[in-house]
């Protein structure tokens, strides 16, 4: 399989379920919100912790998601702290500065990290026969280091990684001007289900 | 993490749970769970209502149960949330609401206080597969209402932490209390989040205020405001109150209550609807001064930890007030004291002494303007140096250097004066005389701490002593050459008159006896004799500057020239004489027969120096110009043109000890006989009577030199007129008068041989009884001046009135008492003085008569 044309469809993809959370983004905040994915690529899920320290060195909030169906996998979703008290002070200038989010933040982090992870794999679903069955998200403000330690044993499972680096602009309230949020999201699957997810897409002509 | 599709909770069973146990633990956690669940079938009929639910919605279960969710909570609709619902129920997906986003899916109360509330919640609809039951869609509601209105006091007092931060930055920065209060204010607004603000301060004595500053409205609005403390809308607020009681007031308005109480702020404040205020007193020295207000359109805002916040606020802004006010008192007394400082500097630069002050080392501190021209040292390069350097002062004689005037001062601790003879040394060397004083400075505590000097350069002073010492000198001289000349000019009157008897007589004589008989040559000595006597009795006259002869413009060489050639004749060949002439026809007021006299006299004094030894005698004229300063100071003449006549000899020079005296009469240094120690005298009479100035330079063993000056004319010379007169005869008849009878007797003779009928009386009183018998017998009188009982003037007088035109000549020997321009001005026809000359006489009754018959 040609590499590059696989992760020109992932892209794709992605972008698309991407796409779908921005307009629910913008639906539920009533603001005009863009994502952007500057950049799309597959890792193994070995390198995530790594390359999430390198980037994302701050304590930073993850939202994680299982989901099961066709496809088995896991889907984090991780802003640093300073992003996401911008996007809660975006959407609520009022919002009281601490050093750690409030529950009310981490509710409404969950709240958007839900919609942007459920339609993310909800696309890819999609392309899948049969459908998909989500767990709850969870939400926890940690450092990268501690975060992957304690999710050792549950990336077991997985051997590949899609990471989606995702800018969200959310335009500032009654205005035309934009804050940008940078994140990290990781769609982690097993080599069966990474290479089935491929298998699919070939088989519906897409690569 | 609960599996969203496993199975329902209400009959949870797992590979791991036994059916029995899933059933008790489902309903013990559905019971127990501190969380509201609720289960919906596929209709979305409610078929699961757990005890929480039931009890925050006063709800119980079996009056729901089985009733559609949206009929029941038509709420969720007109909210657009029923998507939510039905996204999970259709497209099992799990949803998430968040507080933050949609305040509560199911509407329920809580109580909090006394306030009744809507329940926050954070909610999460899970898909259920429904295998086994009829639940499609399990949701689970968490209670975040006290948590968020924690979150909200934890914001409020954030904010008011990071107001108190602004207001002490502010604090650090405000130069005024304008800039204060409306800064302060702004911080109340803009960070702190409350509506509107404002900060008022007593006026007067009593309890009302006056806005000084606002935010969240305008100012005009409150310019004219003034906050009174009766019963109007203006003193029923909690900013009187806050003054009154000087505690924080705060005051909750209730919706019915808004637009009736307080309406005079509701109609201030416009659309701001305020619902609860805060007053908090500004105090100083424990005195109210006035208010610092708040006011926010949230009920109820003023929570204890706020309000002790805002104390602190208040606090804040009482500590600026005082800072600002100690530091406008500083800077205050700061430009006092720089104004008095800069006054004392002034001062100090406008004294026209020197002034220096020192710490108590010794140290300069500071120099005044006429310290450093005095002493050459700048403030910058003096300041710190010690006063010794700068103030280098030693004795004039000694040139020792004198006691530290610092350690003197300090010793004593009094004003001390500096010694007699102190000269200043200045940086550049140059000295100067000074007088000066040293005063202790006093501290706080009296106690020096340091010293300030005042001095003043004396050299003009000492000038201006010494010029003053020689005027007194001058005059006392002045005053001794008047005495003198006045006993001289008694004495030379007397003596005319007596050497006019005897020359007069003596030349009688001649006439009657033959030169063969040997008493004419006795007589010849008499007359050379009285004539020699003459001469000095003229030379005295000469002296006290009374000749009566007038001075005319002259050409000074030619009189000069006629004296120098006499010279040679007089002087012993052992002396050279040199001349160097240097002026041709320059003219000067003078005397002819007087300048004679002068050159005369002190060529014979300067050739006497030498008859020892000999040498050589230089007579040197010569024209120079004389400036302002060196005319004034050095012969005190007016600047000009003068002629310098200088007369040097190479005798032996005149002893210094004696060298003041030389111009004094009747000093001389010749032995007895050979001087009358007038010569001298006589010059510096002449020269100063022709308003010129005599100075002598001599030094043992180099000779002596005679400088003259005198100031040279515009005036047009006069034209020598010719005196070889021949003796005019007469034969008038003539009223002689004169008190002294030899005179009468000698004048008479005299007249007489002459041709002229003469009578000779020695009565003024007679003689005018003697006109008055037979006025127009006589053709001419002669009278003496000076008679006992009615002196000469007034004998004409009295002749005058009898017959006007009658010809009156008057004799003195003292020109002081009348001279020819007075006896003109009395109308008499003539003046001669004594002792008269037969020539001279003859010559001036010829004159009167001939103008009288004209």
């Amino acid at each position: 399989m040609n590499d590059g044309i696989e992760l020109d469809i992932i892209t794709e993809l992605v972008n698309i379920g991407i796409g779908e959370a921005a307009a629910s983004l913008s639906d539920l905040t009533q603001r005009r919100v863009l994502i952007r994915t500057p950049e799309i690529k597959i890792m193994n899920v070995a390198d995530i912790s790594e390359y999430i320290e390198t980037n994302m060195q701050s304590t930073g909030v993850y939202i994680a998601q299982d989901f099961e169906g066709p496809v088995t996998g896991k889907t984090i979703l991780c802003y640093t702290q300073e992003c996401s008290q911008s996007l809660i002070n975006i959407l609520d200038p009022h919002a009281v500065k601490t050093s750690s989010l409030t529950v009310s933040a981490m509710a409404t982090l969950q709240e958007i990290g839900n919609i942007v992870m459920v339609s993310c794999i909800t696309t890819i679903g999609d392309m899948m026969a049969g459908s998909l069955k989500f767990y709850m998200p969870s939400a926890s403000l940690e450092t990268s280091r501690t975060y992957f330690q304690n999710l050792i044993k549950d990336m077991e499972k997985f051997d590949k990684a899609i990471m989606v680096k995702n800018d969200m602009a959310i335009a500032q309230d009654k205005s035309d001007k934009t804050d940008k949020i940078e994140g990290y999201l990781f769609i982690l699957l097993s080599f069966d289900h990474f290479e089935k997810v491929v298998v699919q897409l070939r088989e519906k002509n897409l690569v | 993490m609960i599996p969203t599709d496993t199975a329902s909770l209400p009959h949870m069973s797992s590979p791991f749970l036994s059916e029995a146990i899933a059933s008790e633990l489902s309903v013990t956690l559905l019971e127990g769970v501190g969380c509201g669940i609720i289960g919906l079938d596929r209709d979305f009929g409610i078929i699961l209502w757990n005890e929480w639910i039931g009890k925050h919605s006063s709800t119980q279960a079996d009056s729901i149960l089985g009733k559609n969710i949206f009929d029941s909570f038509p709420s969720i609709k007109e909210k657009n949330q029923e998507r939510y619902l039905q996204q999970c129920m259709f497209e099992r997906i799990p949803v998430l609401l968040s507080p933050f986003f949609h305040d509560f899916l199911i509407p329920l109360k809580i109580i909090k206080g006394d306030r009744t509330l809507s329940m926050k919640q954070s909610v999460k609809i899970f898909p259920v597969s429904g295998t086994k039951s009829d639940l499609s869609v399990v949701i689970v509601i968490q209670d975040l209402t006290e948590q968020i209105i924690h979150e909200e006091i934890i914001n409020r007092l954030t904010r008011v932490l990071k107001g108190i931060r602004s207001i002490n930055k502010l604090i650090t920065r405000v130069t005024s209390k304008d800039e204060l209060f409306e800064g302060a204010c702004k911080i109340l607004i803009e960070k702190i989040g409350y509506d509107f603000s404002w900060i008022g301060l007593i006026e007067g004595e009593g309890f009302e205020q006056k806005p000084v500053a606002v935010s969240g409205i305008k100012m005009e609005d409150l310019d004219e405001l003034v906050l009174l403390s009766d019963h109007s809308d203006y003193g029923r607020g909690a900013a009187i109150e806050a003054i009154k009681t000087g505690k924080p007031q705060v005051k909750i308005i209730e919706r019915n209550e808004a637009d009736s109480l307080s309406s005079t702020w509701q109609g201030i404040t416009g659309p701001i609807r305020h619902r609860s205020s805060c007053s908090l007193p500004l105090k100083k020295d424990k005195r109210v001064i006035g208010t610092v207000n708040v006011y926010s359109n949230e009920e109820n805002v003023f929570y204890e930890e706020e309000l002790d916040l805002l104390q602190e606020v208040a606090q804040d802004i009482e500590f600026a007030i005082a800072t600002l006010e100690e530091r406008e008192q500083r800077q205050y007394f700061q430009m006092a004291l720089a104004g008095e400082k800069e006054r004392l500097s002034v001062t100090l630069r406008s004294i026209g002494d020197g002034v220096i002050t020192t710490d108590i080392d010794g140290r300069v501190i500071s120099v005044n303007t006429v310290a450093e021209t005095l002493t050459g040292w700048t403030q910058a390069e003096a300041e710190g140096t010690p006063l010794t350097e700068v103030f280098n002062i030693v004795n004039e004689h000694t040139r020792e250097s004198c006691e530290n005037p610092v350690e003197k001062v300090l010793k004593s601790g009094k004003i001390i004066g500096l010694a007699n003879h102190t000269v200043l040394i200045a940086k550049d060397g140059t000295e100067k005389p000074i007088g000066d004083s040293g005063a202790p400075i006093w501290g706080k505590e009296n106690t020096p701490i340091g010293v300030v000097m005042v001095f003043r350069d004396m050299s003009e002073q000492l000038k201006n002593k010494i010029e003053k010492e020689k005027l007194l000198e001058d005059l006392a001289q002045s005053q001794k050459m008047e005495s003198i000349g006045t006993l001289t000019a008694g004495i030379s009157h007397d003596f005319n008159n007596i050497l006019g008897i005897i020359v007069g007589n003596t030349e009688l004589a001649l006439d009657e006896i033959p030169q063969w008989n040997p008493a004419h040559s006795y007589l010849e000595d008499i007359k050379t004799a009285s004539l020699r006597a003459t001469m000095i009795v003229k030379q005295l006259l000469s002296f006290t500057r009374n000749t009566g002869n007038k001075l005319q413009s002259m050409e000074i060489c030619a009189v000069l020239k006629d004296a120098l050639k006499f010279l040679r004749s007089t002087i012993p060949t052992t002396i050279k004489i040199q001349l160097d002439i240097r002026v041709t026809d320059e003219t000067v007021l003078a005397d002819p027969i007087q300048i004679n006299q002068i050159i005369m006299n002190l060529c014979i004094n300067a050739s006497q120096a030498m008859t020892q030894t000999g040498g050589t005698l230089s007579v040197k004229i010569e024209k120079v110009v004389l400036e302002e300063n060196e005319a004034k100071d050095s012969y005190n003449l007016k600047n000009g043109h003068h002629i310098k006549i200088s007369v040097n000899d190479t005798g032996p020079g005149i002893d210094p000890a004696i060298i003041d005296r030389i111009f004094d009469p009747y000093f001389t240094t010749k032995e007895v006989g050979k001087g009358s120690g007038m010569g001298l005298a006589v010059v510096q009479g002449i020269v100063k009577n022709h308003n010129g100035s005599i100075s002598v330079n001599s030094s043992a063993g180099h000779g002596t030199t005679f400088t003259i000056l005198f100031p040279m004319t515009d005036q047009e010379k006069m034209i020598e007129k010719d005196t070889s007169e021949k003796t005019l005869m007469g034969t008038e008849s003539v009223l002689l008068v004169d008190d002294e009878i030899p005179i009468v007797k000698m004048v008479k003779r005299m007249l007489e041989r002459l041709g002229y009928k003469v009578n000779g009386v020695n009565s003024s009183q007679d003689a005018l009884t003697l006109f008055r018998e037979n006025p127009s017998h006589f053709d001419l009188v002669i009278t003496d001046m000076t008679m006992p009982h009615m002196t000469g003037v007034m004998l004409s007088e009295k002749i005058m009135e009898i017959r006007p035109d009658i010809p009156i000549i008057i004799c003195t020997g003292h020109s002081a008492i009348v001279d020819e321009e007075k006896a003109q001005k009395l109308g008499l026809s003539a003046f001669v003085m004594k002792p008269i000359d037969h020539l001279e006489i003859s010559t001036v009754i010829r004159k009167v008569l001939d103008e009288t018959v004209q």
